[in-house]
């Protein structure tokens, strides 16, 4: 089983363009949402129902992003650790305000860019649906769990630290969300013994 | 239990990320191979979708309003970073602290000291100080010729220390007879009096001097206004009728 190449990559003058976009860099602060953009986008994703919204809000996390700059400090977290909190808040923010009930059978099909052949973008596609409807089955913690850790490629402690746990904690809440979606999905206990 | 089966399933993650068979991954934990089948094989899944991507029509268009949003709200603000004062002037502000609160720690220690004692020059020169300073430069020279006297009994065991309490007792006499307004003139004597009676009530009469109060100073103001002292033999010389105030016993006057 192969494991995420989305692994979570500092990039190696990040410190310098935090500093310089704090200052006011408009530039270097582009660079950051180059270096990131993807990965806010898979973690909104599938926490969202659709995909317009998936992108209205990824949009929006970085323009709060530069908004909210200045509290910021390097060192305590890493950037990328910071825009995760900030995207968390919008998608709350987003289900607070707009109360949204949106069935997933109404919401637009997946638009996944990859670069394999058609046959593995319609997979892909499909699978990035299932995935999604499953997940909203799960509860708000087991959902950051599995994307942060398959689909984001942090580590136990990475999201230890970012959801402010024990990384014990961690790998039973990891535990326990992989069993719910394995039933959701249908590939449950039973259902790999009937295979 | 349930926590065997969280390590297991960590573990196995780990193993399978390390490049290891599924197989060979269930094998290590028979117990669980039902249960971390199924969650590996959903871990799988999952993992598929991290190949996930945003259009690059999105990527462009979020790009294009995020510089058009930074371009309206320019951070005006600067960076919270400490200002820091450069080291030279930081380091002499410190080391003039530490010398002004040397000085005073000194100075108050140095009020009790006693002739002879290493502090005793400090506390002569801190007075001195004292004087230049003051608003009533006679008061002070008051006071410094009772410290001297008190000094001179504390030590009046140690004749080198009582000679050096009395030479300074003296010198402060000798500048006390320099006020010559009536009112001064009038503090001079009580003060003088009063050390003269402790001198003499202490055995050490020889160094007490002898005041000498022929004109009521207060009585005729026109000649208070004269020289008066004899310690001063220069006053003397500029005014050899003046009656000196005060006097010591022979060998111990200036």
């Amino acid at each position: 089983m192969p494991r995420s190449t989305a692994s979570p990559f500092t990039l190696p003058d990040e410190f310098d363009l935090v500093r310089r976009s704090q200052g006011g860099d408009a530039q270097a602060f582009a660079t950051l949402y180059d270096a990131y953009v993807e990965r806010i986008y898979r973690y909104i994703f599938f926490r969202v129902a659709d995909d317009k919204l998936a992108e209205d809000i990824t949009s929006l996390v970085f323009l709060k992003a530069w908004e909210k700059l200045d509290t910021y400090r390097p060192g305590t977290s890493t950037f990328i650790a910071w825009l995760y909190r900030i995207a968390h808040n919008a998608v709350i923010d987003e289900y607070r305000t707009r109360k949204m009930t949106v069935r997933l059978d109404d919401t637009q099909p997946t638009e996944i860019h990859h670069e394999d052949s058609v046959d593995d973008q319609i997979d892909l596609q499909f699978e990035a649906g299932q995935l999604r409807q499953a997940l909203r089955e799960l509860t708000e913690e087991q959902q950051q769990v599995l994307v942060l850790k398959f689909i984001n490629g942090l580590s136990t402690q990475q999201i230890a630290e970012q959801l402010g746990k024990q990384p014990g904690a961690i790998r039973a809440l990891q535990m326990r969300a992989l069993q719910s979606l394995a039933r959701v999905l249908g590939t449950g206990e039973d259902e790999a013994n009937d295979r | 239990m349930t926590a065997d089966l969280a390590s297991a399933l960590e573990a196995c993650l780990e193993h399978l990320a390390a490049g290891e068979t599924l197989e060979a991954c269930l094998a290590r934990y028979p117990q669980h191979a039902r249960e971390l089948r199924a969650y590996l094989g959903t871990a799988a899944q999952l993992e598929k979708a991290s190949q996930l991507r945003p259009t690059p029509a999105f990527k462009a268009r979020a790009r294009t309003r995020l510089m058009a949003h930074m371009a309206a709200h320019p951070r005006l603000f600067k960076m919270r970073m400490p200002r820091r004062r450069p080291l030279f002037p930081r380091l002499a502000l410190g080391m003039g602290l530490a010398l002004i609160a040397l000085a005073v720690s000194t100075t108050a220690l140095a009020q009790s000291a006693l002739p002879g004692g290493t502090l005793y020059p400090w506390k002569l020169s801190s007075e001195q100080a004292w004087h230049m300073v003051a608003p009533d430069p006679a008061g002070v020279d008051i006071i410094r010729a009772d410290r001297r006297v008190d000094e001179a009994l504390a030590v009046s065991g140690d004749e080198e220390a009582r000679g050096i309490a009395l030479d300074e007792y003296h010198k402060v006499v000798a500048a006390l007879e320099q006020y010559k307004d009536p009112a001064t003139q009038q503090r001079v004597e009580l003060a003088l009096k009063t050390e003269a009676g402790k001198l003499n009530n202490a055995g050490l009469s020889n160094a007490a001097p002898v005041v000498q109060v022929e004109t009521p100073l207060t009585a005729t103001p026109a000649t208070a206004n004269t020289p008066r002292t004899s310690s001063g033999a220069k006053n003397q010389e500029k005014n050899p009728t003046a009656t000196p105030l005060v006097k010591f016993p022979d060998g111990l006057g200036h």
